[in-house]
């Protein structure tokens, strides 16, 4: 296991102070650069909305494309299952592959939700739209039914209905303590990163809000799922002391 | 100090796979793989499970690097 590198508070210091003032100078250029251009922040704003809706349907093709690849590694990895049964290598690969697929999959229901938004914008291909959002919908819930089924082929130990509200939960519980430990893990580094994203996003959003080119409420909305997220960490954290204590 | 184990070389000599060593400890065929590789450090409980179904006490199951082999 790698050991915490120790930092000294001089350059953790620095490093911030650096990191604010680049901040401050972008948010200053970006500012000057606008209302010394006189541009209007409305049109630009308007041109963006524009320009993002007017892909229309072609917005659903990376989710499908990353679903296409995702089912490419379901089905490699299902070939393995015969033979990962007996063979731990080969139970280290399609477990490997299974996981594969599954990310795949998952990056692809944003995907969907980013579609869903932006196509529907669009002043065109509404039905192409209605259509694809039903095949991602029905291929997606199918791939990943499938994917969870050839999970517990090779693992028989793991529980969980897809389809079922209290999955994510049951799963859980039928992991062994690496398992969660590995989760855990997993959720401190989603933890961590979008700690990082929060704050510049927050930033983004204040200055354009400043100059008149994003609505207000979505500061409110990206605020609204950092505060949950803060709670939820925290909220959760003391809790386990209190059970600790 | 890592936790070196040879945990893959008494299984072989029970004539155990991963799945079925797992099984008997309570863990999954993935938690065996990760250990023999050194890639997790089991907890007290489960190391000494493993021990257990190997007949053999602990330490000589799992060991610091550094250390002799008992």
């Amino acid at each position: 296991m790698k050991e915490a590198k120790k930092k000294s508070p001089a350059r953790i210091y620095l490093t911030f102070a650096a990191m604010i003032i680049v901040c401050g100078l972008i948010g200053g250029t970006a500012s000057y650069a606008a209302i010394s251009n006189q541009l209007s922040m409305q049109d630009l704003s308007q041109w963006a909305n524009q320009m993002l809706s007017a892909p229309g349907p072609w917005w659903f093709t990376p989710g499908l494309l990353l679903l296409a690849g995702s089912t490419g590694f379901y089905f490699r990895g299902k070939r393995l299952i015969p033979q990962a049964l007996g063979d731990d290598e080969a139970f280290s690969q399609a477990n490997l592959t299974l996981c594969r697929s599954m990310f795949l999959c998952n990056l692809s229901m944003v995907f969907l939700f980013l579609a869903l938004a932006l196509s529907y914008s669009a002043s065109w291909g509404i039905g192409w739209s209605i259509l694809l959002l039903i095949l991602q919908i029905i291929w997606m819930t199918t791939i990943q039914a499938r994917i969870v089924s050839a999970t517990k082929q090779i693992s028989p130990e793991k529980l969980g209905n897809i389809f079922d509200l209290k999955f994510y939960r049951d799963w859980y519980e039928s992991c062994d303590e690496a398992e969660q430990q590995q989760i855990a893990q997993c959720g401190y580094q989603t933890f961590k990163v979008m700690t990082t994203i929060f704050p510049g996003i927050m930033v983004i959003l204040a200055m354009g809000t400043i100059l008149g080119m994003i609505a207000p409420a979505y500061s409110l909305l990206v605020g609204g799922l950092w505060l949950v997220q803060q709670f939820v960490y925290n909220y959760t954290a003391i809790q386990m002391d209190k059970k600790r204590g | 100090m890592p936790l070196q184990n040879r945990l893959k070389e008494f299984r072989a000599a029970q004539g155990l796979n991963q799945q079925e060593l797992g099984s008997l400890v309570g863990a999954s065929r993935q938690t065996i793989s990760l250990i023999e590789r050194g890639d997790y450090n089991p907890s007290v409980t489960l190391a000494l499970r493993i021990a257990q179904v190997f007949h053999r006490p602990v330490e000589e199951v799992f060991y610091l690097t550094g250390e002799e082999l008992p």
